[in-house]
């Protein structure tokens, strides 16, 4: 299901038997509130039905369990939105662009919306190798009177001025502690909204591979958890376009050796490592999702 | 409690990032219907209640159905409601949000009708769960004319009594007409009486109630129950005997018919496409289209097979021309067909030919659910490959004894199901999943042991033809007896011969490339009783509730002690309604729900049962089931093929008929000296697989 894992280059071997031209598109779309609760699994899976639903041809990767020609920059997961997301399709036999966009633009379901859709380079490298950074938006929901501002600004203040904020995360069941000050380059309070009652943060961070800051750490390292939120991814910043490099330009490269020294140490099950017995059936079925469970009881 | 939709929109947007997967409350799916509220032209507003969390409901297809026959009236409105995971629960009371519909968030308060799905026992208490989120009594008999009419459909309806004390009425057999039958009878009584004109309009705020003294909610009653299929628990009374058994089940009302006799649709309607498209996973995320309803193989277990009879197909075209429509207003990547026995479909193999080949290249996948061992088609398997992974087929052999096959009626040859096996294998499909029932009538550990051989063979024949990548997933349940099948005077096994039978079948499917589930035995009790229970188990249910028993379903939340608390506390017994074996003389919880079978038929297959005697496919040879009997003007308005039924009338016999189930032959072990119409193992389906083989 990871779509950042695999190398967007084509692979001779991959080619489908009738070698139809291809033509890369990248659609830039919004993620907005209606739909803010979907995780980055849902996200794929709306794209691929909306492209069914459109009828384009999208080009499908072979084997067993043909993955589509469909690639995301970054996921945004639940309880974060984005403004100007973009994502790479390929569809074999090319249409003619004019048309893609009508056809998305009729099929999409609510609460995302199509920006811009421009054709690009077969052999532009993946969108998410070139990444940089990332600004956000972070609403906070509170009543007049229920956070005060200068709670905020102080407490940014403190974020700011310590060199080492830990946090921990968990990777594929592994437990890993990393140091999210470095990552985040700017934090700023942006004012109050009473007509939609939001306090407004605004974050830059970095945005690499092994070395990205999250907006939900940073809100949670803030101490402010508690509160309803949107987190809003308002820009990426990619090494592609000269603009976003010189922005990014002032801060520094941070690298994944820096935040993260001592990588967590637990060894890998040796071969011929006993499968337990089988146990009781909840609590093997705690930890697997829906439809895994619900694959046991039907086709 | 919070009111108008704002207000619940306001609370909510403070407490979902608190939950898990808080997109199941969000509502504002792709084909969801908003309707406006403040619309006059609306009559009628219908809640259609699923009781458990979204992710098992929103691909439930009878709820589908209903939500979009009557959202496509421009003068009703239906909307959804799922019951709440604990933590959103536990919120929700906290902040007093009550329960609300995902389409335009308003109360269940708000709604004329509320109509739950009772597809299953495990449900039940949810339904309870959900009532008192919306703040109306639990108890139908405490509702005013305030609170909007609580109804009931679905299959769990045919034993209605354990969930009478909780309902206005409860619809028996196929909801797709009688919906609006009822809807349209309460719309009248509302009207006459001026009833319930509070409401709320775009914003905010009620406005005025215009009421003139109204009398109780009987009169409502009184008019629903003169719609057939409608069953109105307060209208009848029930007497028992000394022993705790039924002495009569009796109409307390002129109006109430002595049988409530289930409601069929003559032709299936045609089927939804535009179904919504939830934004996240839900069990069995795809498009579901039913091409038959019914079965005609009379297995002596199956409910679903005696309830839902007649059988009627639906064209081949109607159906090519939905999944076109489907992938077209949804875009899902699979698409499965449902039946009870999907190769007993007349044109399933032109039915998938089709599709594959104008959808193959989308990689659309093909769920055929529900296949028969015996008339499997090779072919079939092919034309199944194309599209996208599945890891294999699901078959449900139930018992791997000759024996006991006799005895459930779905007589399969094992040599068939190892051929089938490996033609499965030898096409690299890895897994091939099984189930199988214990607690059958007279079966023995011999019988269990046999389902683990018959596994290990099933593996071995894996093994040979794909190596290690080969496995087989055993799935194990423990037999209930459902009312209107010929088991339901059967007792359920006991416990202790439960669990050693899966002691010993634990002891025998281990190793690699076998993986063996089982149902807890707790689990199925609380089955057993929900199902086979009377009037009294209402009490139970509330009081189990009461102590926390919730979510059945979900192993996490299974509360057993609730349970036996409960029961200890009205002084009833569960075993006693579980696993007491029934004198076919008694009169059942069930006796005044007609399935439209004759109690003959389900006496003459229960005797068949413990003789072995295996009775034929009804496309074969008709019985006399009594849906014939009991459908008369139906069958006679339909055309020859749009049921499975014999026609009626002169000069029509289709097949042969008889007015008992004659069986085509009996076990030789168990009825040695009987002779049936063969004296030897014959077939069900004599003439071959029913599908129609495509002209190549």
């Amino acid at each position: 299901m990871s779509t950042t894992a695999t190398d967007y280059d084509l692979d001779p071997a991959d080619t489908s038997a009738t070698e139809q031209p291809r033509q890369r598109i990248r659609l830039i779309y919004e993620k907005g509130e209606l739909v803010k609760f979907i995780s980055h699994q849902d996200e794929f899976r709306l794209w691929e039905r909306t492209l069914r639903r459109a009828n384009l041809p999208l080009l499908y990767k072979q084997g067993f369990n043909p993955q589509p020609f469909m690639q995301f920059a970054s996921p945004l997961g639940v309880g974060i939105t984005g403004l100007r997301e973009p994502v790479d399709i390929t569809l074999s036999p090319p249409v003619p662009l004019a048309e893609v966009e009508r056809l998305i633009r009729e099929k999409l379901p609510p609460g995302i919306h199509l920006q811009t859709i421009e054709e690009v380079p077969l052999k532009t490298p993946a969108l998410y190798s070139l990444l940089i950074g990332a600004d956000y938006t972070i609403l906070l929901y509170a009543e007049p009177g229920e956070l005060a501002s200068s709670r905020i600004t102080q407490r940014i203040e403190e974020f700011l001025a310590q060199s080492e904020i830990v946090r921990e995360r968990e990777r594929k069941g592994e437990k890993y502690t990393y140091n999210l000050r470095p990552l985040v380059f700017v934090l700023r309070y942006a004012g109050y909204d009473s007509a939609s009652e939001e306090h407004r943060i605004f974050l830059r961070v970095q945005q690499r591979e092994g070395a990205t800051g999250r907006p939900d750490e940073v809100v949670a390292a803030l101490g402010f958890d508690d509160f309803a939120r949107t987190l809003r991814r308002d820009s990426l910043y990619r090494s592609d376009q000269p603009a976003d490099v010189a922005t990014f330009a002032a801060y520094p490269v941070i690298s994944q050796a820096e935040i993260q020294p001592t990588k967590s140490s637990r060894r890998k099950p040796k071969w011929g490592y006993k499968r337990q017995p089988p146990k009781e059936q909840a609590a093997v079925a705690s930890g697997r999702s829906i439809s895994e469970r619900a694959g046991d009881e039907f086709v | 409690m919070l009111q108008t939709p704002k207000q619940i929109t306001r609370a909510l947007d403070r407490v979902l990032h608190k939950v898990k997967q808080p997109a199941r409350y969000t509502g504002g799916e792709l084909n969801s219907i908003v309707k406006d509220w403040a619309n006059p032209a609306i009559r009628g507003k219908i809640a259609l209640a699923f009781p458990d969390i979204y992710e098992l409901g929103g691909s439930n297809l009878g709820l589908m159905v209903l939500y979009d026959l009557i959202n496509k009236r421009t003068d009703l409105l239906a909307e959804r409601v799922y019951c709440p995971w604990p933590d959103f629960e536990a919120l929700m009371r906290r902040d007093s949000i009550p329960l609300y519909s995902l389409e335009t968030r308003h109360r269940l308060l708000d709604f004329d009708v509320i109509g739950f799905s009772l597809p299953y026992e495990q449900l039940y208490t949810n339904v309870l769960t959900m009532l008192d989120l919306a703040s109306i009594p639990l108890r139908a008999a405490n509702r005013t004319p305030e609170h909007p009419l609580v109804i009931a459909g679905g299959s769990g309806c045919y034993n209605p009594e354990p969930m009478s004390a909780f309902f206005d009425a409860m619809v028996i057999g196929e909801g797709e007409e009688i919906i609006f039958e009822v809807v349209a009878v309460y719309a009248a009584w509302k009207r006459e009486y001026g009833i319930r004109e509070t409401g709320y309009g775009v914003e905010d705020g009620p406005y005025p109630v215009s009421r003139i003294p109204f009398p109780n909610r009987k009169t409502l009653l009184e008019r629903l129950v003169k719609i057939p299929g409608v069953y109105v628990p307060a209208f009848y009374d029930v007497s028992y005997a000394a022993d705790g058994t039924i002495a009569a089940i009796t109409p307390n009302h002129p109006m109430a018919p002595p049988e409530v006799l289930k409601r069929v649709v003559t032709v299936m309607p045609p089927p939804v496409t535009k179904f919504i498209v939830p934004f996240i996973d839900v069990v069995h995320n795809r498009a579901s289209i039913e091409i038959m309803r019914g079965c005609t193989r009379g297995c002596r277990f199956c409910q679903a097979g005696m309830i839902f009879r007649p059988v009627r197909e639906r064209p081949v075209d109607e159906v090519v021309q939905a999944v076109d429509a489907m992938i077209e207003a949804c875009g899902f990547e699979e698409v499965s067909f449902l039946s009870l026995s999907s190769s007993d479909y007349t044109h399933v193999e032109e039915l998938v030919r089709r599709v594959t080949d104008k959808h193959g290249t989308q990689k659309l996948s093909i769920g055929l659910p529900s296949l028969r061992i015996e008339s499997f088609s090779v072919d079939l398997m092919d034309l199944l490959e194309k599209g996208r992974r599945r890891s294999g087929f699901t078959f449900a052999p139930e018992a791997a004894t000759d024996r006991l096959r006799d005895v459930i009626n779905k007589p399969i040859a094992s040599e068939d199901l190892l051929r089938t096996a490996e033609e499965v294998y030898k096409r690299g499909w890895t897994t091939i999943k099984m189930y199988f029932m214990i607690g059958h009538p007279t079966q023995t550990l011999e019988d269990v042991q046999a389902i683990a051989d018959l596994s290990k063979q099933v593996l071995a024949v894996g093994k040979r033809v794909l190596g290690k990548k080969a496995n087989v997933r055993i799935g194990v349940s423990t037999l209930v007896p459902k009312p209107h099948t010929p088991f339901q005077w059967v007792p359920m096994e006991e416990e202790s011969v439960i669990r050693a039978q899966i002691e010993l079948l634990q002891q025998e499917l281990r190793g690699p490339g076998i993986h063996f589930t089982w149902n807890n035995p707790q689990e199925t009790l609380v089955e057993a009783f929900l199902t086979r229970g009377d009037r009294r188990i209402s009490d139970v249910i509330e009081r189990a509730w009461q102590l926390g028993a919730k979510l059945e379903g979900w192993g996490e939340y299974f509360n057993f002690p609730a349970w036996q608390q409960a029961f200890a506390d009205f002084g009833l017994d569960m075993d006693w309604y579980a696993r007491r074996a029934r004198p076919t003389a008694e009169v059942l919880p069930w006796e005044h729900i007609s399935a439209g079978l004759k109690k003959q038929f389900l006496v003459d297959e229960y005797v068949h049962t413990y003789q072995g005697g295996v009775v034929d496919d009804c496309r074969e040879h008709c019985f006399s089931c009594g849906i014939l009997g009991y459908f008369k003007e139906q069958r006679r308005a339909t055309a020859d093929e749009a049921w499975c039924c014999p026609p009626l009338g002169r000069d029509k016999a289709r097949q042969p008929v008889d007015i008992t189930p004659i069986p085509l032959y009996f076990n030789d072990d168990m009825a040695p000296d009987k002779v049936g119409q063969f004296d030897y193992r014959v077939p069900q389906r004599r003439a071959g697989t029913v599908s129609k083989r495509v002209q190549s």
